[in-house]
């Protein structure tokens, strides 16, 4: 199966400046089920919505999950624009209940910068 | 006052340099409610809205501050006119001006006094001390302390920090040990909630003294009746930071677990604090850890290893009580045991019931590996295994039969072999977990309202924080009494180094 193509990076994008850096990024948001993969989107139906999909066999990971919201754990080593994106690897992911008053709490947040993979 | 510990006070004072000088670094007053125009009642309307809970403590300090010989630094709240105020009034010779406590702020602190401490402002014998008098958060893996609130956002759950600006007490750690190892008396005193968490200073600092207004696994209280405004209050002539701890606990009435770094509270603690700890929660529905013990302590391990801490607990009471007989002020433990049996009955009713339905079994994990191939790749090293952890909690929420079928349609999606294989090995997985979950609720045919049951059973207790402040209130004569039988005369313990 052919991956998802990657966006290439452009630095004057808005986005740019939440992504210029790889590394382990702490994602919330919902699981949705594709018809090669289970995805993470974050910022649903939102101008700033991210898709992250994964290898087929890592997506499996999520599949306990569909149509739940979740914050997971994501390994982001590629460039990625903050539109679509391919993570390799889940470490981890939990049910989480979004708060009701703030039920836009998703997002992105880098915990652990590594080196960006060259494409 | 005992002999003994007169003996200790007396022995700190008169050991102390006079030359030493005395540092403090205060931090504090976030996570509170702001101001909205137009609020006429409630946490957001003037004038409260213009005042933060920190602030008695505050005054406490600053006043202790005016009249003794200490250089500070204060970066506390940002946003709130009262609080301001009192920095102006009460703090009025900072080394620096005073300020908010940002995230930005806190760094600069941490840099500022390492700095003087590498440049030899801050040498050995002088006393540097860190006051940290803001809400915080329970543990985090990722933590070896905890987080706390800075300026911006009031916190909106107290237990996660949620809504609140939130720095990690984590920063502290290399400046704490680098005081430690050069001979500074050091002392780090956190007065916010699971505050108890910062105890894992010591390891690094063996020379720090660590005071906590509480426990880990508790909530902490600030106001102008609490440990934290007692503890500050204390900070006199002719106290040491033990001596001004164990002053403010005795005199605590609320359901918190003030801790101090010192042999004696190790010991109690290792011995006491797990015992008591669910007997010191309550309800309320702001801010609740009981309807979480409820659900996730009633399996049948945990309820045994329950009644066998009971016994434990009620042995030492009985232990001490024992060795009081025939003293004057000997210590009475009968009514500390009449309240922590009437209160653990009324758990129990609602343990014994989450038992009974698999509650407490949600967070039991299951593993299921599904071998992968055989296949053709020229991948090396490929995956062998296709493995699922899961809790029972999400197994149970789960739609196997769902989730089989979106796996399905994957495999038409791809040709490689490698993926085709680990896409069957995960249909077989899930087909696995279609049977457990089959079996769980077989085994326990209420288990998927369970959590519901047990939060209404919780509600209806309704707000008991009078029971656990009770048992607080004896609590606090025990842990009182044990300290006094352990009390050694170590005049080297850190934390009768550091006096006022």
């Amino acid at each position: 199966m052919k991956y998802l193509a990657l966006l290439l990076l452009f630095p004057t994008l808005s986005f740019a400046s939440m992504f210029t850096d790889c590394g382990e990024y702490t994602v919330k948001g919902v699981v949705r089920v594709g018809p090669a993969n289970f995805a993470i989107i974050v910022n649903e139906k939102t101008q700033s919505e991210s898709i992250i999909n994964f290898p087929i066999t890592e997506s499996q990971k999520l599949g306990a999950y569909m149509d739940r919201s979740i914050t997971a754990v994501v390994l982001l080593d590629k460039a990625f624009n903050g539109t679509v994106g391919l993570s390799e690897k889940i470490v981890s992911v939990t049910s989480r209940i979004p708060d009701p008053l703030n039920p836009k709490d998703t997002g992105f947040i880098l915990t652990k910068k590594v080196d960006c993979k060259k494409i | 006052m005992n002999i003994k510990a007169l003996t200790l006070i007396i022995f700190s004072l008169t050991s102390t340099n006079i030359l030493a000088a005395n540092h403090m670094m205060i931090i504090g007053g976030g996570g509170e409610p702001a101001c909205v125009e137009g609020a006429t009642s409630g946490k957001n309307a003037r004038p409260n809205c213009e005042k933060t809970i920190f602030d008695a403590p505050m005054q406490n300090l600053g006043a202790n501050l005016k009249n003794g010989n200490w250089n500070y630094q204060v970066a506390y709240n940002g946003g709130h006119a009262q609080s301001e105020q009192i920095l102006r009034t009460d703090f009025p010779n900072p080394t620096k001006t005073n300020s908010a406590f940002t995230p930005d702020r806190y760094n600069q602190m941490i840099a500022d006094y390492t700095a003087k401490i590498l440049a030899g402002e801050i040498k050995s014998g002088d006393h540097l001390v860190i006051i940290i008098n803001t809400h915080g958060a329970e543990e985090t893996p990722d933590s070896k302390t905890h987080l706390i609130a800075a300026s911006g956002g009031a916190m909106t759950n107290f237990n996660t920090g949620k809504g609140s600006t939130l720095v990690n007490l984590d920063a502290l750690a290399g400046l704490t040990k680098l005081a430690s190892d050069m001979g500074i008396n050091m002392g780090v005193v956190d007065l916010s909630c699971h505050s108890g968490k910062t105890m894992s200073l010591k390891k690094l600092a063996p020379n720090a003294c660590i005071v906590t207004s509480t426990g880990p696994k508790h909530y902490g209280f600030s106001g102008p009746s609490t440990f934290g405004a007692s503890l500050l209050k204390n900070f006199k002539a002719g106290e040491t930071l033990e001596s001004a701890f164990l002053k403010a606990r005795i005199n605590d009435r609320d359901p918190a677990y003030p801790m101090i770094s010192t042999d004696e509270n190790e010991q109690i603690v290792a011995e006491i604090y797990s015992k008591i700890t669910p007997y010191l929660y309550y309800y309320d529905p702001e801010a609740d850890k009981l309807t979480k013990f409820m659900n996730e302590n009633s399996s049948d391990m945990i309820m045994c290893k329950r009644e066998h801490d009971f016994k434990k607990l009620f042995s030492s009471i009985n232990q001490l009580q024992a060795a009081a007989n025939g003293k004057k002020t000997g210590f009475n433990g009968e009514e500390l045991k009449r309240l922590l049996t009437s209160y653990k009955a009324t758990q129990d009713q609602i343990l014994q019931e989450a038992n009974r339905l698999g509650a407490g079994l949600t967070t039991k994990k299951e593993i299921i590996v599904k071998k992968i191939g055989p296949y053709k790749t020229n991948v090396k090293n490929p995956p062998t295994e296709f493995k699922l952890e899961l809790s029972w909690e999400t197994i149970l929420s789960s739609k196997p039969d769902e989730i089989i079928a979106n796996i399905s349609k994957m495999l038409n999606q791809t040709k490689d072999p490698y993926e085709k294989a680990s896409t069957l090995a995960a249909i077989e997985a899930w087909k696995e977990v279609k049977i457990k979950k089959q079996q769980m609720v077989s085994t326990y045919p209420e288990i998927l309202t369970a959590k519901a049951t047990i939060e209404s059973m919780t509600k209806q207790i309704g707000n008991n924080f009078d029971t656990a402040a009770k048992i607080a209130i004896q609590e606090k004569k025990f842990y009182d009494e044990l300290y006094k039988e352990k009390q050694s005369l170590n005049f080297n313990d850190p934390c009768r180094k550091i006096t006022f």
